[in-house]
């Protein structure tokens, strides 16, 4: 019945030594990770190509089960390890490529066999290309016998607005190269892989951060992607532009509490990789999502009230939460936030 | 994050890879077994009996004896159990559990309430240990934790100066009425999801998710058509509707079997492929029935159709309990009052 238990002794004994290292680590592991969110607030600002790369670090911190936390510059990065290879989830910005592949190579020397992109932004999927082409799909039978290359490099596997977003109608200039784009869409609610021995949901949240975003739940491992739709940095940030709204925001990160299942009576559980920052559990994503509501329903009140954008921002919404997650420089000030909830909630009727 | 102290369940886990190769041999002789019991009646004999252990994947045991299939998940923390079997079958039970663990016995948790998964629920709880000890803990009776949807409790108790069908030792101590119930035990999330008036209206689908093991309970059996019990507010609706629930969560392994498995509440081991060949054949005979209904057909007429023609020489029965007969007039009653 199951496929003559090939892969499970050493799928089984990766993966304890995977638990034990988790475990020595784990000590010294939130230390580390609020050092992580100081470099990540800077990387959440990534319209920068003049950003200088060659001092960024990339560091992997191990979770649960089979996966790993990949954290440089630009959205965090998701690791499953196991017997048939390695998949990733985002791939961060091109130039960090020859450094992730280096860090990654710490931990495994199995082909990459699948990217999953969470959303479209280029500090999520500039490394598509590099990345997808150090990899292998998992191709046989008829149709690799007929298409020569058809296992050459990674299968990239992402909402079908992602491709979208990536590409361009025929004879139109698409905003990146053909090599970084999707492989493998789906445009239904959820799709499924089944990859190392682990059952892995692709879940998509409809106009969240964007109109592609996917969370990438790991069952086995116990462990939830989440992307941009959640990040310990700063207020969300949803692209009004290319479909994302603050009440997609909410929904998403309901969806992820509906998932997460916490230990009994202390920390842990399901994990939590955010797109940005540090490693959480469901009650840091219960305090996030909270912060949220309360700011929209504040947000919503004063539109209701008929406060204009001006009056809105003057009200300082946000006040009590701006020590913890505010900012006056930089691309996403609070101001921006406000803004955007504001645009977004009038826009809704 | 448990310290790696629970190396002996991986043995254990390859113990299970092991004897696996002679496992469908064992599963299909458990099928005729499981037939039998179908019937649970109350004048069975159960001193043949015997408890078989059946490693299924991860921290997830199956123990088949008499009445419903139980599910066990053991590690450090202790033992959870799905199902009960019947009261007489405890002291065998036990004695199954303890080849797999000497943990205290945690939770019980029921699919529903009927006698051949809740019988035994006083007996092996009381040799049990709740991990609730907290505002609330009955430390009188600190037995094991019995988790149920609410009707469940409600179908074995009655109101108050009312005789209830069941001793209150073996009700349920924690039931819940939402859609999901979560319980985090021996480093596993473990989801409880209500399906509404499947088998019962009681009924719920118990998700092991790191282990990767759906326990179904009696909406999925492989031993015969879906029994639902219209009188406690069972639908064949219900039935394809909590059917269709596992198949979502079910996510079989890349080009091969395996991946999810599914426990049944009576019959065989399964993985997504079954239940969704079962879930076919539900919904095709549904239709059927709801097709004749449409037409004005009587009972009788719709009887003599056969519109479970093909399916009968596997799900099939003129005798015992459960004929086909009783399930053609159960679908049909349930698809008439509907509207």
């Amino acid at each position: 019945m199951r496929g003559k238990g090939s892969q499970k002794p050493e799928a089984r004994s990766q993966n304890r030594k995977a638990r034990i290292r988790t475990s020595l680590l784990h000590s010294g592991f939130r230390l580390l990770a609020s050092g992580f969110l100081l470099l990540a607030t800077v990387a959440v600002a990534y319209p920068q190509q003049q950003q200088n790369f060659d001092n960024v670090e990339i560091n992997i911190l191990p979770v649960q089960g089979n996966v790993y936390m990949i954290v440089g510059a630009g959205g965090n990065m998701t690791m499953q390890v196991g017997d048939q290879g390695i998949l990733l989830v985002d791939t961060q910005f091109p130039q960090v490529s020859s450094k992730v592949l280096a860090a990654i190579r710490k931990i495994s020397n199995k082909p990459i066999r699948y990217i999953i992109n969470t959303h479209f932004h280029p500090d999520h999927t500039g490394g598509n290309e590099n990345l997808r082409k150090a990899g292998s799909t998992i191709a046989g039978g008829n149709f690799a016998g007929n298409i020569r290359d058809a296992g050459e490099g990674a299968a990239i596997v992402a909402h079908e607005n992602v491709l979208n977003r990536l590409s361009a109608p025929a004879g139109g200039q698409a905003p990146t190269p053909t090599g970084g784009w999707p492989t493998d869409t789906y445009f239904s609610g959820q799709k499924d892989i089944f990859f190392n021995g682990e059952a892995v949901q692709l879940i998509h949240q409809p106009a969240a951060h964007t109109d592609g975003d996917s969370l990438v739940f790991f069952r086995r491992s116990d462990v939830i992607s989440a992307g941009d739709i959640f990040v310990t940095s700063g207020y969300p940030y949803f692209d009004l532009q290319s479909g994302g709204s603050i009440n997609g925001v909410v929904d998403a990160l309901n969806r992820i509490i509906v998932l997460a299942v916490p230990a009994d009576k202390q920390e842990g559980g399901t994990y939590i990789i955010p797109g940005h920052g540090r490693l959480c559990d469901e009650a840091d994503v219960v305090e996030y999502r909270d912060m949220i509501t309360i700011i929209r329903d504040r947000v919503q009140d004063m539109i209701k009230k008929g406060m204009t954008l001006e009056q809105v921002k003057a009200a300082r919404p946000t006040r009590d939460y701006d020590p913890r997650y505010g900012a006056t420089t930089g691309p996403r000030t609070t101001d921006m936030f406000v803004e955007a909830v504001y645009r977004s909630l009038s826009a809704k009727k | 994050m448990g310290s790696g102290s629970q190396k002996p369940e991986a043995r254990e886990a390859r113990r299970a890879s092991l004897s696996h190769s002679g496992f469908w041999l064992l599963a299909s002789g458990f099928l005729l077994v499981a037939t039998l019991q179908f019937a649970y009646s109350q004048q069975q004999n159960f001193d043949n009996v015997e408890i078989k252990v059946l490693p299924v994947q991860g921290n997830v045991y199956m123990l088949v004896g008499a009445g419903g299939n139980i599910t066990l998940q053991a590690s450090e923390q202790g033992v959870l159990l799905v199902d009960t079997q019947f009261a007489q079958l405890s002291d065998k039970v036990l004695a199954a559990i303890r080849k797999i663990s000497n943990r205290p016995i945690r939770y019980i948790i029921n699919t529903h309430y009927h006698a051949d998964h809740t019988g035994g629920n006083e007996k092996i709880a009381d040799v049990g240990k709740t991990l609730n000890v907290g505002p609330g803990a009955n430390l009188q009776r600190p037995t094991a934790t019995i988790i149920a949807h609410i009707n469940v409790l409600n179908r074995m108790s009655a109101p108050a100066g009312q005789q209830a069908p069941t001793p209150s030792g073996a009700w349920p101590t924690d039931t819940y009425l939402t859609a999901q119930k979560e319980l985090y035990f021996n480093d596993e999330a473990i989801e409880i999801i209500h399906v509404p008036a499947a088998h019962t209206d009681g009924d719920s689908i118990v998700f092991f998710r790191k282990s990767d093991v759906v326990s179904a309970g009696d909406v999925f059996v492989t031993t015969g058509y879906p029994y639902f019990d219209v009188q406690a507010g069972g639908t064949i609706n219900g039935v394809i509707d909590a059917l269709n629930r596992i198949i979502h969560i079910a996510i079989p392994k890349h080009e091969q079997e395996g991946g999810t498995y599914i426990i049944p509440g009576h019959g065989r081991l399964c993985d997504e492929h079954d239940i969704v060949e079962y879930r076919d054949m539900v919904t095709i005979i549904r239709d059927r029935v709801q097709a004749m209904v449409k037409k004005g057909m009587t009972l009788e007429q719709v009887k003599a159709a056969r519109p479970t023609k093909e399916y009968d020489r596997r799900y099939g029965s003129t005798t015992g309990p459960r004929t086909t007969d009783t399930f053609v007039e159960a679908v049909y009653n349930t698809l008439k009052t509907k509207k």
